[in-house]
């Protein structure tokens, strides 16, 4: 089934073209709106939800990023891939996407080749959700508390600052084709993480691992930094602040925060949460791909905290396609 | 490129170079507005806002010049605005951006004249 594409753009030749350009790339299911306004119309008058969005930023009356964090709170949208299509090139924009919930990032003028790449991803990300979705069991659990595996990344909604891994991929991504880097990419590993997993039953372990997420966002709010849960729990963050803690300082903040959570089991009983940090690399001189490959070498910095009989996270931190779709198809629907 | 959207291009090229046309009208009276001495703030959104909406199809239709300098215009008055106190120089600078756009737009136009 052809997936079913939102595009939202003020310009009308860019919706013409776009019109054109995607179903010729394979995509023959395309919506219009001109104005943000419009496409909340749309949304909330649609059957069922579109499959992807393509969102332009800069719109009279409500922006793209705006819209883009509307559509996120949105019921059936909580994973569905938000491209933003725009001129705005600029980091401050980047990041506002980002941290509205944005899953990628195209910068104009786009040429077909790289439109037909981000929308074959979007695609894939889709299919492997809907796969996920159909062979579902009958009278199986309900999406939010089945079990992910231990060393899958799942989504975590609602968390201010916390975004996806392949989300933060593109972001990194994206500022390094904008020349752009000036940002440190570190890691956070719960240590002993296989016995918590072991432990846990499917809400205990997915609400622990959300809460330390948030507490390691809330200590980095000040430092225009994102997290993203890597599988396994391990967190990698990238910041743009060269005001940033030193690791010891901000790692025991965070402990501190956790702390003050006293997290427990379901039947009360104290749940020990410890937390390791990896050290920080500098991605001014580094190029955009070897930005991703950062990511993974942060995680395994942190990972070398882990006692020998834990599975290495790095192994769940594979950049294929496979990889990606598998983020986006965990059953842990928002 | 697909041979359907470089069709399609063609297709578009007069309406966008007619568009062109009409954005050049409307600069060009706004381009005698913005002071440093008065405050330019609306009129240098105003020019930013048409040279951010040209700089997305500029390339695609084949005008990459033009897509280039509609971009250096945008970045200026980006980096004008958010100067807080903004001195004669940077203000010079930013409208001689502008004057490239606009030339580059003239040109566009008298090559259909």
């Amino acid at each position: 089934m052809a997936m079913r594409i939102l595009v939202v753009d003020d310009d009308p030749m860019i919706l013409e073209l776009l019109f054109e350009a995607l179903p010729s790339l394979g995509f023959p299911d395309v919506t219009g709106a001109s104005s943000a306004m419009e496409a909340q119309q749309i949304i909330q008058n649609a059957r069922t939800p579109f499959d992807c969005c393509l969102l332009d930023i800069q719109m009279p009356e409500i922006t793209g990023i705006e819209l883009c964090g509307w559509i996120r709170s949105r019921p059936g949208y909580g994973q569905t891939p938000i491209l933003m299509i725009t001129a705005m090139a600029q980091r401050n924009f980047v990041n506002q996407a980002f941290a509205a919930g944005a899953t990628d990032y195209v910068t104009k003028p786009f040429d077909p080749l790289e439109l037909s790449t981000r929308m074959s991803l979007a695609q894939r990300l889709n299919q492997e959700r809907q796969r996920v979705e159909l062979n579902q069991p009958a009278g199986a659990a309900p999406l939010a508390v089945q079990k992910p595996e231990l060393h899958a990344p799942f989504h975590i909604a609602d968390v201010k600052g916390v975004i996806d891994l392949l989300a933060m991929e593109n972001y990194l991504l994206q500022l390094g084709r904008g020349g752009m880097f000036t940002s440190s990419v570190f890691a956070f590993q719960i240590a002993g993480i296989q016995r918590l997993y072991n432990s846990c039953s499917a809400e205990e372990y997915f609400y622990t691992v959300t809460d330390i997420a948030e507490a390691i966002s809330e200590n980095l709010a000040y430092y225009e930094a994102f997290v993203a849960h890597a599988g396994g729990g391990a967190f990698v963050c990238v910041s743009h602040t060269p005001t940033l803690p030193e690791e010891e300082e901000l790692t025991a903040h965070i402990r501190e925060t956790i702390e003050v959570l006293e997290l427990c089991y379901d039947d009360g009983r104290p749940m020990l949460v410890d937390l390791m940090s990896g050290p920080r690399t500098r991605l001014g001189l580094r190029s955009a791909r070897s930005a991703v490959s950062t990511l993974r070498s942060a995680v395994e910095q942190a990972n070398k905290h882990q006692p020998q009989t834990t599975r290495p996270i790095l192994q769940t931190l594979r950049p294929t396609s496979k990889f990606r779709a598998l983020l986006r198809s965990l059953p842990w629907a928002s | 490129m697909s041979s359907q959207i470089a069709a399609k291009l063609a297709e578009m090229q007069p309406r966008f170079r007619v568009s062109i046309r009409q954005r050049l009208d409307a600069l060009e009276t706004l381009r005698e507005g913005p002071q440093l001495d008065r405050d330019p703030r609306t009129t240098l959104e105003t020019i930013r806002a048409v040279a951010h909406k040209t700089v997305g199809l500029a390339a695609p239709m084949g005008y990459h010049d033009l897509g280039a300098l509609c971009s250096t215009a945008e970045s200026s008055i980006d980096d004008l605005l958010a100067s807080l106190t903004p001195d004669q120089s940077a203000f010079a600078a930013t409208l001689s951006a502008i004057d490239d756009m606009l030339g580059e737009m003239a040109l566009i136009v008298d090559s259909d004249d």
